[in-house]
């Protein structure tokens, strides 16, 4: 399992997906930061905590739109490699098993987008030290906040998973992932958010009054993953290598 | 009585109503090329894919040195080399990469690299990205990757589809001299009849998803019945004559053809000529390839 892993890494090598992934989290907490101090007065006249409102202009655009955009990036990029020119269609003539294959492939996806979590962390963390941003770091905020919004995430990762490589095409996939995440911020703000995965992350990052207390996107999350993976898994198993 | 490397039992698959792969029994004995011939869409990559295990048969099962592709996948595969239609390989990384994942899944040794790049002349190009390879040098590559390892089967669906000239008589000459050199077994798929005429020692037939002659060239060869061909004037009362003397006769092109089976050739010229009918061209035709072909699928051409 770890050589078909180890494989799986050295299929992405050249290809332009850990750029994008690094890259993007960074300009997210840029225009974060630059929006916030361009209404300085405003966010600090209350005495609010610096690190938390660099957190909040910054992360509420990740997490509801840029995150699960990447995901489903990340997603596709994966089954591209494998769909562009018949690298599956030779891969699956090799003595693989097919499960391990899939395994691999969703661990990768999960490890990258945990990637990205880190990357915007770890910027904010550079960013709040730039402006000299006062007081303890919150790492509370900053880091576990978003990995419980990178765990709430994983309905959006199997999901798009599952659309990727169910689609050779990789518009399909990519558009219905993006797609799914648009509206996510309105339902959010709706009592109907816990039939809808895509606000997972956002309830689980920015909270708010609909949110107080509910430990569900942290129980439903996991859970769907799960479910989902596996059906999967039986799915890709035995479905017929066409492309 | 040789080994049997792939042997098929009533193969079939269906896609809803359609049949793509109907009942195929393929018998492919060891250390020959077999050279699987059919109009496109005929069925041939679906069989193709189900010998590998990429497609599921509807019924029937595909055994491949003796074991089943169902129940022993991995003990297979790491026995046969494939080509799956256009070659398949990862256009962001480099030949010597390409192989690498094949070899560390076989683990082979890391001489078997160098080795196979030297076979298909690549080896110049081993760390160039394969986006940016001649289409014949893709197609080099996936044979390498096929030859990557001990394979005692090389599956080629295709092997020189899209190549220029020069590039399909080096396949094929590198093809034609595999089981000599490495003694391996060779099924390739084609839908040029010269291409297995040239390379095949043994030839199945497909069309429409049946398989409808499995034998060697020469038994193909024999199947077809000769003609004897006659120019002779005047041609109605001559064919009149002949036809009198209970013989079937085809008109063509302003000569006579009859079936040359259980005649005397000389007899019947003879009897033209003291009938006093002028004959001036009397020939026996062998069919050609395509001829037989069009006659074994009843029309389907190539």
């Amino acid at each position: 399992m770890k050589k078909i892993i180890r494989l799986e890494l050295l299929k992405l090598k050249n290809s332009r997906i850990f750029l994008v992934i690094t890259l993007a989290p960074v300009f997210m907490v840029f225009q974060g930061v630059a929006n916030f101090l361009r209404y300085y007065d405003i966010f600090t006249s209350r005495g609010q905590n610096m690190w938390y409102q660099i957190y909040l202009q910054s992360s509420v655009f990740y997490v509801s739109a840029l995150f699960p955009a990447l995901i489903a990036l990340i997603m596709v990029s994966l089954a591209r490699i494998e769909y562009v020119s018949g690298g599956l269609r030779y891969y699956l003539t090799l003595p693989v098993k097919r499960s391990y294959v899939y395994a691999a492939k969703l661990l990768v996806g999960c490890m990258l987008s945990l990637l990205n979590v880190l990357v915007f962390s770890l910027s904010l963390l550079v960013a709040g030290k730039v402006i000299g941003a006062p007081g303890e770091i919150p790492y509370d905020i900053i880091l576990t906040r978003l990995l419980l919004a990178y765990i709430a995430s994983l309905p959006v990762m199997i999901v798009t998973f599952l659309l990727s490589i169910n689609f050779s095409q990789m518009g399909i996939p990519l558009g219905i992932g993006i797609g799914l995440a648009t509206p996510s911020l309105l339902v959010a703000n709706t009592r109907y958010w816990v039939f809808y995965p895509w606000t997972y992350p956002i309830m689980a990052a920015l909270g708010g009054e609909l949110f107080k207390n509910t430990y569900f996107p942290f129980v439903a999350g996991p859970l769907i993953f799960v479910i989902l993976t596996f059906a999967g898994m039986r799915w890709f198993k035995e479905k017929d290598v066409l492309d | 009585m040789s080994e049997l490397i792939v042997e098929t039992q009533g193969l079939t698959k269906k896609y809803g109503n359609f049949t793509a792969v109907d009942g195929i029994d393929l018998k492919v004995k060891k250390g020959e090329i077999y050279g699987f011939l059919g109009p496109n869409g005929a069925g041939k990559s679906t069989t193709i894919r189900m010998l590998l295990g990429l497609i599921k048969p509807t019924r029937g099962d595909a055994r491949l040195f003796g074991l089943s592709i169902r129940q022993n996948p991995m003990e297979i595969l790491k026995r046969v080399g494939a080509i799956v239609e256009s070659p398949s390989y990862y256009g962001n990384l480099t030949a010597a990469e390409n192989l690498e994942i094949t070899r560390k899944i076989l683990g082979a040794d890391k001489k078997e690299i160098d080795r196979v790049l030297e076979i298909v002349n690549l080896s110049q190009w081993k760390n160039k990205k394969v986006k940016n390879f001649s289409l014949g040098m893709k197609q080099r590559l996936a044979i390498a990757q096929a030859l990557l390892g001990k394979r005692e089967l090389l599956i080629l669906d295709e092997p020189t589809n899209g190549l220029d000239p020069a590039g399909i008589h080096e396949i094929r000459q590198l093809i034609k001299n595999l089981p000599g050199m490495l003694g391996v077994t060779v099924l390739m798929s084609s839908h040029i009849l010269r291409e297995v005429e040239l390379m095949a020692t043994s030839v199945g037939i497909i069309s429409r998803g049946r398989l409808l002659f499995q034998g060697t060239l020469e038994e193909l060869k024999a199947k077809s019945e000769q003609d004897v061909c006659i120019e002779v004037y005047p041609q109605d009362k001559a064919l009149k004559f002949l036809e009198n003397k209970g013989l079937k006769v085809k008109v063509n092109d302003n000569r006579l053809f009859i079936k040359k089976n259980g005649i005397n050739v000389a007899a019947v010229n003879k009897a033209l000529v003291m009938e006093g009918f002028e004959v001036t061209h009397l020939s026996v035709v062998a069919k050609n390839l395509e001829d037989i072909f069009l006659e074994v699928t009843g029309g389907d051409a190539l």
